[in-house]
Formats: C-alpha cells, sequence, structure tokens
C-alpha cells in the first residue's frame, strides 16, 4: 500500500526533524529518491519551490512528494499528498501534547539540551553531506556508490560561475535583515534564464 | 513565519504574553518536528486542550496544502517547457545555495568542541561513503548522546557528594553543613564562593 508506506515513511521522518525544516533535506533526500518516488533532479526543483511558496517546508515538501508518489504508483495524487502531509505533522501533534500537558518542565532539563544539541552537530555532517553529493551530480554529473565514483565527468561549468555569482550575493543584508531564500530561488532562477537562454539561441553547447 | 504568529497571538488576540511565546518557541525548536508546526500545536494545545492543539495544527497545514496540491498540477504542465526547462536549471543552482547556508547557519549554532567536529565528520562519511540510512545516524547520535549525558550527571552528584561532605567543609569553614546545603549543586557553588570572598577578605 503505497498510502501506508507514505504515512509510515513521513511519521519517521517528522519524528526525526530535529532543529528545523532544513534538517529534513538529508532525509527527504535518502527515502524519496531511494524508494523511486521521485527522480533526484525533480526533487531539488521541488526544493527550491518549498522554500519559496508560503507556509512551513517541512508541509510543503511533504504534501508534493506525497503528490507525486501516489501518482506514480497509479493512486490518486491528493491522498497521497494527504497521507504524506499527515505523516510528517503527527509526531510534532503528539509530542507537543505530550509535553504541554507533562513535560514542561522536563524539556527545561539541561540533558534534554545537550542531547539536542549533540543531534545538532550530526545535522550538520549530514546536510554537508547531501550538499557535497549535489554539488557533484549538478557541477559534473558524478555521483558516490559502494565506495566507487559513478558516472562520467561532464562538468556544467555555467552552472559553477552562476554558483559562485549567486553565493556571494545571498549574504547580502537587506535592511539588517537575512537575504531571504525566495529571492536567492528567484535571482538564480533568472540568472539561469538569461545565461542558458543566451547560450542556447547562440548556439553554444550547453 | 515567528514574527508573523508573535503579531497574531501577543499583539491582537492576546493569547500568550511575549515572554510566554518565547518559551514557546524555545520548546518548540528543540522538539522533534517542523518548528512552525510544534509552535501552532503548542500554542492551541494551551489554550483548549488537545482539540486546540489539532485545530492549530490543521489552520498551519491546510493554507500550505492547498498551495502545493495546486502548484503540482502547474508543474505537469509547464515542465516539457524548453525555457522552463532552463528556469529550473537556475533554479537547482539556488539550491546550492540554499542548502550550502542551511550548512552554514547549523555550524554556526553548533557548539565548537571535539565531541561536536567528531559528530559532525562522523556523520558526514557514513552517509556520504558509507550510506548509511540517516534515520539511523539520527537515532545514533541521541542514543550515544543520552549515554554520555547519564555518565556525566552520575560523575557529576558523585564529585558534589565528595564536596558536600562534611568533613570537606569542616576542613575549609570550620563548621558543618546544614542538610539541604548540600542537596544541589547551587547551592554548593554559592558556599564556595562565599568561603572565596571570606579568605579573600581575611587576606
Amino acid at each position: 500500500m503505497i498510502y501506508l508506506d507514505l504515512l509510515w515513511t513521513f511519521f519517521k521522518i517528522g519524528l526525526f526533524t530535529i532543529g528545523g525544516g532544513q534538517a529534513m533535506i538529508p532525509m527527504i533526500m535518502t527515502n524519496v529518491v531511494n524508494k523511486g518516488w521521485m527522480e533526484y533532479d525533480a526533487l531539488v526543483d521541488f526544493i527550491a519551490i518549498s522554500e519559496s511558496t508560503p507556509g512551513p517546508f517541512a508541509i510543503n515538501i511533504a504534501t508534493y512528494s506525497g503528490m507525486v508518489a501516489a501518482q506514480g504508483a497509479g493512486g490518486i495524487g491528493v491522498i497521497g499528498a494527504m497521507c504524506a502531509t499527515l505523516g510528517v505533522v503527527l509526531p510534532s501533534l503528539i509530542i507537543i501534547m505530550l509535553i504541554v500537558k507533562i513535560f514542561t518542565e522536563f524539556m527545561k532539563k539541561r540533558a534534554v539540551k545537550e542531547v539536542f544539541l549533540g543531534v545538532g552537530s550530526t545535522v550538520t555532517g549530514l546536510l554537508a553531506s547531501v550538499w557535497l553529493s549535489l554539488f557533484l551530480t549538478l557541477i559534473f554529473g558524478i555521483s558516490i556508490a559502494n565506495y566507487q565514483v559513478v558516472g562520467t565527468f561532464t562538468p556544467d561549468w555555467l552552472s559553477l560561475i552562476l554558483f559562485a555569482v549567486v553565493l556571494p550575493i545571498s549574504f547580502i543584508k537587506i535592511k539588517g535583515k537575512k537575504f531571504p531564500p525566495i529571492l536567492i530561488v528567484v535571482v538564480s532562477a533568472l540568472l539561469g534564464l538569461l545565461v542558458f537562454g543566451l547560450c542556447d539561441h547562440f548556439g553554444f553547447a550547453i | 513565519m515567528l514574527a508573523l504568529i508573535e503579531g497574531e497571538v501577543v499583539d491582537k488576540k492576546h493569547w500568550l504574553t511575549h515572554a510566554e511565546l518565547n518559551e514557546v518557541f524555545a520548546i518548540a525548536e528543540s522538539t522533534p518536528g517542523p518548528i512552525a508546526i510544534n509552535t501552532a500545536t503548542f500554542i492551541g494545545a494551551k489554550r483548549l486542550g488537545i482539540f486546540g492543539g489539532i485545530v492549530a495544527t490543521l489552520g498551519v497545514v491546510v493554507p500550505s496544502f492547498a498551495i502545493i496540491v495546486a502548484l503540482s498540477y502547474i508543474i505537469d504542465l509547464v515542465k516539457d517547457n524548453k525555457w522552463v526547462g532552463f528556469l529550473f536549471r537556475g533554479i537547482r543552482v539556488g539550491v546550492l545555495v540554499l542548502i550550502a547556508k542551511a550548512v552554514l547557519s547549523f555550524f554556526k549554532n553548533m557548539r565548537k568542541t571535539i565531541f561536536s567536529f567528531a559528530l559532525c565528520i562522523t556523520a558526514f562519511i557514513l552517509v556520504f561513503l558509507v550510506k548509511v540510512d540517516v534515520i539511523y545516524v539520527i537515532l545514533g547520535t541521541i542514543v550515544l548522546c543520552s549515554i554520555i549525558v547519564a555518565w556525566q550527571s552520575y560523575y557529576r552528584n558523585h564529585r558534589l557528594h565528595m564536596i558536600g561532605t562534611p568533613e570537606y567543609y569542616n576542613e575549609r569553614v570550620g563548621k558543618p553543613l546544614e542538610e539541604e546545603e548540600y542537596v544541589s549543586d547551587k547551592a554548593i557553588e554559592n558556599k564556595l564562593v562565599v568561603i572565596k570572598t571570606k579568605e579573600e577578605e581575611s587576606v
């Protein structure tokens, strides 16, 4: 049953998302792609869309993954989306209810904070690993499997230059506030349209 | 998102005070699950019990759910267009930037100890090279940290007991401790400060 599978997978993901929605990215990347629910490229595109649509990142990405997965398995997309969203929300719902009723003092304990700080360090490593995999795949067309390099080395210099341009831009502060994620997506989308479109127009190989 | 919640809940509806809301944020950040959902559930549950929690969560989930379902149909329509393809090649680079920034912000919040770096590097190697399931890596971290924290607190209590023995205090200030004074480590720390200042005064 694709629906139950979605519910259970996203329940696990929701349960282990510690420290905000972005901590979910490594889990989503591995689970959704490994189960064949979505292709790597489509998922990467959708991470950008989730970051730039209103609403919590976690909900957006769960809804879309559920939709695509259910459609891919021949089911009804919206039901799949509901299952995935419910799955990602349920752990929070249960845990927070317990905390409100019973454990308010427990959460203030030093020991709990220490454990979560430790998980924060792990998530840093996980995100770095996801980033490096993505970088290798997008820019050089290669990935790592069974301790070996897989795929042919096809460098995409245009994307690399684009990355080198957008990264510094994203550190600009607007009126003392951080550069919003949606602007990062918009800037890179427009630059991509411009650069790749021009190359295509003048017949450069891209 | 959090600023929006503050405006609505504190300033408009007066459901919580600023201090209470800050406490809710602190708990929402350090519980599993997306922070926005945790905050909504917490505020709802505090006001109205289980039912309130469910309703508040539904409220925060439904708009994004509807938007994404609509969006997914649009994506299906346009995904084979050549220009949309160029747009998305740009957007993928944007994701690279977004995740790079996420790594940086997690790194900033990380405690800079050898143990933290060891956890970080181990997690990186396990997932990047060995391809262990991410969930097991996080679960392993929780177990490991819990064991270490439990061991630390045992060690601390043990040490505390030794410092707190009446003999120890007889040596320092010449009078035995009251029973309540060596219950918490705060009390001991305060006592030690007092002793130090007394020593300084006498010198």
